[in-house]
């Protein structure tokens, strides 16, 4: 009994929270509101993210200070072409001393709370699979042995514009293993003039940041937001956006029933961010770009008439 | 109180305003068929009273349209009418097994919420105001009505007719003050077929020597009153022929 109204004065301050979150990380990010939102609520959702921008644009430094806020371990890989799994998930090593020689695991950046995965489209596709197992899993498997990765877990991976050269589209399988895409716009004039004082200024601009949260608070707060309620024809909406998905004709393919599940997470995280206790409309159809815009493929049709992701599922969600 | 309680009571109260609705409308159909039934002047075909036909009909108009009415409950038109309820209603009637921290938290929004809210708001005013008038109406209309009937009665009132005649026969003579009835049963007979129990006829004249008689349709249209069963136009014929041999023995 006790334990439950603790964790109603938890559930009370969850989005108190995750607004103090927002306001530490804009201690040192400029502008991107609406990425950092969907960001958090990627971690709220224990979900993984994909970011897709061109360089320079803070990914890194957002994801670095979302760490940092939230008390979590951060590590970054950068890909390159010649990157060998092994560099991700860790490797046997000899060990040996006076007595004995034995392999042990040294574990690999992958063991951490979140990972950025630099530019992940500069990876050869068999260094890409093996963030799959990570992602979707939780866990890495080296030659015979599974490592469980520490919780909470995520990968934010950033991802330049395919048309650069060099790169390597990620697979089917691989995206929709992310539960969102977001895109990172360039600031505006005001931004950019902000942006541009804080890091001159300094030789080393980097502000004191609080840290908010602890790993067991996170955990608890992903697990009230999938706890959140939603209505049955609020579900049935959001279904019907991903079988939309399917059915247009703008689309060569649509998202699976993994972009339902994480349609209703991730609107789950944007009710706990915008402090409410269920699931409205509002929430899966803002949450609806982000999660299935990298689970569909245009057609040769859409391509030609200049559509891009974004605005068939806005056509879907109209025709609801 | 539990947010399943506060379900109940809405529906309860649901309910309740559609069987009011329905029961007006079975008002209504009574009082308007009664009305035209009345003033057309219709035999309903059975061998009950009128009005306990219509009243069973009635009835069952009642019963068919509170279910008719009831039958689309959802927990959506208070969210309609109330929109701070919106979505959250469902939501909790949606999840009423579910038993987690923002479950029980959206539990005790909608019972705030809904505290402020009452039945008031699902109740289609302009709708029942204009079927209470409709009620009055004919209500006013069917007393009109009544009395309407019993004039008509009072014009083709046999005896208002025979004393009609008596008067023209006696115009102008201005003799006869008062009419005294004696027993003269040994000259015509026990008038046997004449039913007079629970029959009544009254009547008074006050003629003044000169003016004759008026017919009683004219002077004394209030202190006229007749209580009769069938049969009235014979009864009434025997009485006057009665009188009018009393009257030429007299002379």
């Amino acid at each position: 009994m006790k334990a439950k109204s603790s964790d109603a004065e938890k559930y009370e301050k969850a989005s108190e929270k995750t607004q103090e979150i927002i306001n530490e990380i804009r201690k040192v990010i400029v502008g991107q509101e609406d990425v950092i939102e969907k960001v958090m609520i990627g971690i709220l959702c224990d979900g993984n993210v994909l970011l897709e921008s061109n360089p320079g644009m803070g990914k890194t430094k957002m994801i670095r200070t979302i760490s940092d806020v939230m008390g979590l371990e951060f590590a970054r890989i950068q890909n390159t072409p010649d990157l060998m799994p092994s560099d991700i998930t860790g490797t046997q090593i000899i060990e040996e001393d006076s007595e004995n020689t034995e392999f042990k695991f040294q574990e690999g950046p992958i063991f951490s709370n979140i990972v950025l995965a630099d530019e992940i489209n500069r990876a050869t596709p068999k260094t890409q699979s093996a963030l799959l197992e990570a992602m979707q899993e939780k866990q890495v498997t080296v030659g015979n042995d599974t490592y469980k990765l520490d919780t909470p877990f995520f990968l934010m991976a950033t991802q330049n514009p395919l048309e650069q050269e060099g790169t390597y589209p990620l697979p089917e399988a691989q995206r929709d293993r992310f539960m969102m895409k977001l895109s990172l716009d360039y600031p505006s004039m005001d931004e950019e003039q902000e942006i541009v004082d804080r890091f001159t200024n300094d030789l080393d601009y980097s502000p004191k940041l609080n840290t908010i949260l602890s790993k067991k608070s996170l955990r608890k707060l992903q697990e009230f937001t999938i706890q959140i309620p939603v209505a049955n024809d609020i579900r049935d909406e959001a279904i019907a956006i991903v079988k939309g998905t399917r059915e247009n004709d703008n689309l060569k393919y649509g998202a699976s029933p993994r972009g339902s599940i994480n349609l209703i997470i991730a609107a789950k995280g944007h009710a706990v961010l915008n402090g409410r206790n269920h699931v409205s409309v509002k929430d899966i159809e803002e949450m609806a770009k982000p999660v299935l815009r990298h689970r569909i493929g245009l057609s040769f049709e859409a391509e030609k008439k200049g559509m891009d992701e974004d605005e068939v599922i806005q056509e879907i969600i109209e025709n609801q | 109180m539990r947010v399943e309680k506060l379900f109940k009571q809405l529906k309860r109260e649901y309910l309740k305003v559609k069987i009011l609705q329905g029961f007006l409308d079975g008002i209504i159909f009574f009082q308007l068929t009664y009305l035209i039934i009345k003033l057309a002047g219709i035999e309903l075909p059975t061998s009950y009273p009128g009005y306990a036909v219509l009243a069973v009909i009635s009835f069952i108009i009642f019963a068919f349209d509170s279910f008719y009415r009831s039958r689309g409950y959802s927990i959506e038109i208070y969210e309609e009418e109330n929109p701070e309820l919106a979505e959250i209603l469902r939501t909790a009637h949606d999840n009423l097994g579910e038993n987690s921290v923002p479950v029980e938290r959206l539990f005790d929004e909608v019972k705030d919420t809904a505290r402020k809210i009452s039945s008031e708001s699902i109740i289609p005013n302009q709708a029942i105001l204009a079927k209470v008038v409709a009620i009055s109406f004919l209500s006013i209309a069917t007393v009109v009505g009544g009395v309407t009937t019993i004039h008509d009665m009072d014009i083709d009132n046999p005896v208002d007719d025979a004393l009609s005649e008596n008067s023209s026969s006696n115009q102008g003579t201005g003799s006869i003050s008062e009419v005294e009835f004696g027993d003269n049963s040994d000259v015509l007979g026990e008038p046997d077929d004449f039913d007079y129990e629970s029959r009544e006829i009254s009547f008074s004249y006050d003629s003044q020597e000169g003016q004759g008689f008026r017919p009683l349709g004219e002077q004394y249209q209030g202190e006229l009153a007749f209580r009769s069963g069938g049969e009235d136009t014979i009864n009434y014929r025997i009485a006057r022929d009665y009188s009018l041999a009393i009257k030429d023995i007299e002379e």
